[in-house]
């Protein structure tokens, strides 16, 4: 099952002159494959759940549509949409058995699509060993752990064999490692149903180990829409660039003069092919399917929206000295005595494999800059100051005002 | 540990005491009184021990008359008030607008004198000189013979009874039964949805179960409270209640003790100790029925 959005809007209406309208959700528009799994990602309030409900149809768009394949589901109740909805909190009824649970949703089924008893039964026990709960049928929900209430949860939403499963941050509530085992598990689930799935999370790794696409949403509004690679590599902006990877990319505060980024006076990485266009990036990878015209459009509404002229802007080599942010990733840089960014060293981390390398600058933005170094390179405690060379497709460079990346990864 | 107890026993004292000087006393008091043949207040004698008293109340076709009614306006009252109230919470809980007006209106009747209300039914349902009634007037205009309700058939002085207690307990229960609806999380609700559950199917599979130690709850006080009718009676029928054949168990006590003929604790301790061996047995098979259909 394919499912299209287009122009999806939702907005609240506010209580009064302190509390203006919410746009929850900005003008979305994305295209998902049939079988894909695909992560809807971005902070806290973000609008994923809301466009997750507007999916499932518990809530009403204010405008826009939903397509499921070429049929409009945008006014179709939720019950006749098909789609399976795993709850952040599971929602599992505390009454009912885990069998109960699971069989719950095919005793709605009415007229020709009626089951007896047996049929339910056995569908039920085919959901639970999908998701190897065969053996707690007969519990209660609140006599499970939190991983086994998740897999119940997704028994149920999985049992009527819905044409889209929608998860809403499943493995919220549990601990890291069964977090970990969980969501491989997901993945698993999904691969073998071939269910089109969407996945909530704020949590970027989650979102990045499991999903084909991932889409990256900040205040309503879709940051980028790409596969967790593509979208690690080529950050279109200082949000994104900022959201996904762990540790997180080291920001400086820093300027463009002439082709070089410049850190406070040093410069440490000169641009080798100048007057890159990133639009023509914007909208390639998974949603290639989709027109010159609508992405055009798209960029269109990118531009409205903020009302600021946001796009790609374009380096000249006789812009003078502009000041821009500097993005390095941790694994950007490497360990040069000649190197170009002087920074105080702090100390050392040693993880096995890797070293994390913690560092200030006067131009960083943050508390400490955490490099990651091989760890035969070797590190001179010793020393008070520690100085780096930056690696070529590492390093982005981000408009001032905007965010916008202006320079980085493939160019 | 040991120390801890003690400390607990000792903080617990103060109640126990007062639990002990005004509730176990006179239980066992009013036992005694029961098993006593002939006692005499005066005097404080008696003429020997043994179950004359239960004896005698159970021949006395007052206490009779007395049992009948009440097991009869539980049975009608304790169903229909939770069923009603349940309806109407239900209803109050899935409309927006007005909520709060309404729950205000179906609970003024909690905060009414029950005088008061026995007034407004002397209205609705007594002939007087001057009226027969309103209802005996709509009676009327539907062409059917009017009823005495106050001083007239058996029947009729039940139903009025009946209508009077359910409409006075009801606003306790809608109010319980509203909050607790409103505390069933609205995703248990949101999954059903999704899941194409029709209505009545949400009702009996969801909500119910969810909200259902709370309907024991009521069932159980509801139980309690319709064996103690005796007010709500004297309200609508008077101090006199043997001669209008409407008394009730704790009515039949009352006069025993201080009624017309009055003085005779015995009975009365007999009688109220039946009550509370009633009362006990009807708990405790609710209770027992309860733990098979309430999950938490
Ligand atoms: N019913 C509502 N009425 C008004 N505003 C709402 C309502 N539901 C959500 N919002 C607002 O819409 C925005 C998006 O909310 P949403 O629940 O979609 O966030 P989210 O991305 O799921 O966040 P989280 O990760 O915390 O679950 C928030 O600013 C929220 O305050
Ligand atoms: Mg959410």
């Amino acid at each position: 099952m394919k499912v299209t959005i287009e122009n999806l809007t939702k907005k609240f209406p506010g209580r009064g002159r302190k509390d203006p309208e919410t746009i929850a959700v900005n003008d979305f528009d994305f295209e998902i494959p049939s079988g894909e799994l695909v992560g809807l990602l971005g902070p806290s309030g973000c609008g994923k759940s809301t466009t997750l409900l507007m999916i499932c149809g518990l809530l009403q768009p204010t405008e826009g549509r939903i397509l499921f394949d070429e049929e409009d589901v945008t006014n179709v109740p939720p019950e006749e949409r098909g789609v399976g909805l795993v709850f952040q909190n599971y929602a599992l009824y505390p009454h009912m058995t885990v069998e109960e649970n699971i069989m719950f949703p095919l005793g709605n089924l009415r007229g020709k699509d009626k089951l007896s008893k047996e049929e339910m039964r056995s569908r039920a026990r085919q959901a639970a060993s999908l998701v190897q709960i065969d053996t707690l049928l007969d519990r209660r929900p609140k006599e499970l752990s939190g991983g086994q209430q998740q897999r119940v949860a997704i028994a149920r939403a999985l049992v009527k064999m819905p044409r889209v499963l929608l998860m809403d941050e499943p493995l919220s509530n549990l601990d890291a490692r069964l977090r970990l085992q969980t969501r491989v598990e997901i993945r698993r689930i999904q691969r073998e149903t071939g269910i089109t799935t969407i996945f909530v999370t704020h949590d970027q790794e989650e979102a990045m180990s499991i999903s084909d696409t991932i889409v990256v949403m900040e205040a309503g509004v879709v940051q980028q829409i790409g596969r967790p690679q593509d979208v690690y590599d080529d950050p279109h902006n200082l949000f994104v660039a900022k959201f996904l990877g762990t540790p997180p990319i080291n920001v400086f505060e820093g300027s463009l003069k002439d082709g070089k980024i410049l850190i406070g006076d040093s410069e440490v990485f000169e641009i080798k092919d100048l007057a890159p266009d990133p639009a023509a990036h914007l909208y390639e990878g998974p949603d290639a399917g989709r027109t010159a015209k609508q992405a055009e459009e798209s960029a269109g509404a990118a531009l409205r929206r903020d009302g600021v002229k946001k796009g790609p802007g374009r380096l000249a080599k006789d812009a003078g000295s502009i000041p821009v942010w500097v993005g390095i990733r941790p694994e950007g840089f490497f360990l040069d005595e000649e190197g170009p960014l002087v920074c105080s060293l702090k100390g050392v981390e040693v993880m096995g494999r890797d070293v994390t390398v913690v560092s200030t600058h006067p131009a960083f933005q943050g508390e400490t800059i955490r490099t990651i170094i091989d760890a035969q390179s070797g590190v001179d405690t010793t020393k008070s100051e520690v100085r780096y060379r930056v690696r070529p497709g590492k390093i982005f460079v981000f408009a001032k005002d905007s965010g916008e990346r202006l320079y980085g990864a493939g160019e | 540990m040991e120390n801890n107890n003690r400390k607990a026993w000792l903080y617990l004292l103060p109640a126990g005491i007062f639990l002990a000087v005004f509730m176990i006393y006179p239980l066992i008091d009013v036992f005694i009184y029961s098993i006593e043949e002939g006692f005499n207040f005066a005097s404080q004698t008696s003429q020997g021990t043994g179950l004359f008293n239960f004896s005698y109340i159970l021949h006395d076709p007052y206490f009779l008359q007395a049992v009948r009614n009440t097991a009869l306006c539980v049975v009608i009252t304790v169903p229909i008030s939770t069923g009603l109230s349940l309806l109407i919470a239900f209803g109050l809980s899935s409309i927006k607008p007005l909520r709060n007006l309404f729950q205000t209106i179906y609970f003024l009747p909690y905060v009414t004198n029950t005088l008061a209300v026995g007034l407004v039914f002397m209205i609705l349902f007594k002939k007087t000189a001057y009226t027969d009634g309103m209802v005996n007037l709509l009676l009327q205009a539907f062409g059917s013979p009017t009823v005495d309700f106050i001083d007239g058939p058996y029947w009729a002085k039940m139903m009025v009874l009946c209508i009077y207690v359910i409409w006075i307990v009801m606003p306790f229960k809608i109010l319980i039964l509203t909050s607790a609806l409103a505390s069933v999380d609205q995703n248990y609700y949101n999954a059903a949805k999704v899941d194409g559950t029709r209505g009545w199917r949400i009702f009996w599979r969801i909500t119910l179960p969810m909200i259902s130690p709370t309907v024991f709850y009521l069932i159980i006080t509801g139980f309690i409270g319709a064996f103690k009718e005796y007010s709500d009676a004297v309200a609508l029928f008077g101090t006199d209640l043997n001669a209008a054949k409407m008394n009730t168990i704790v009515g039949y006590i009352y006069d025993m003790l201080y009624g017309n003929g009055g003085g005779y604790p015995s009975y009365a301790s007999a009688a109220a100790i039946l009550l509370f061996f009633i009362i006990l047995t009807i708990t405790v098979i609710n209770l027992l029925v309860s733990r098979r259909h309430v999950y938490y």
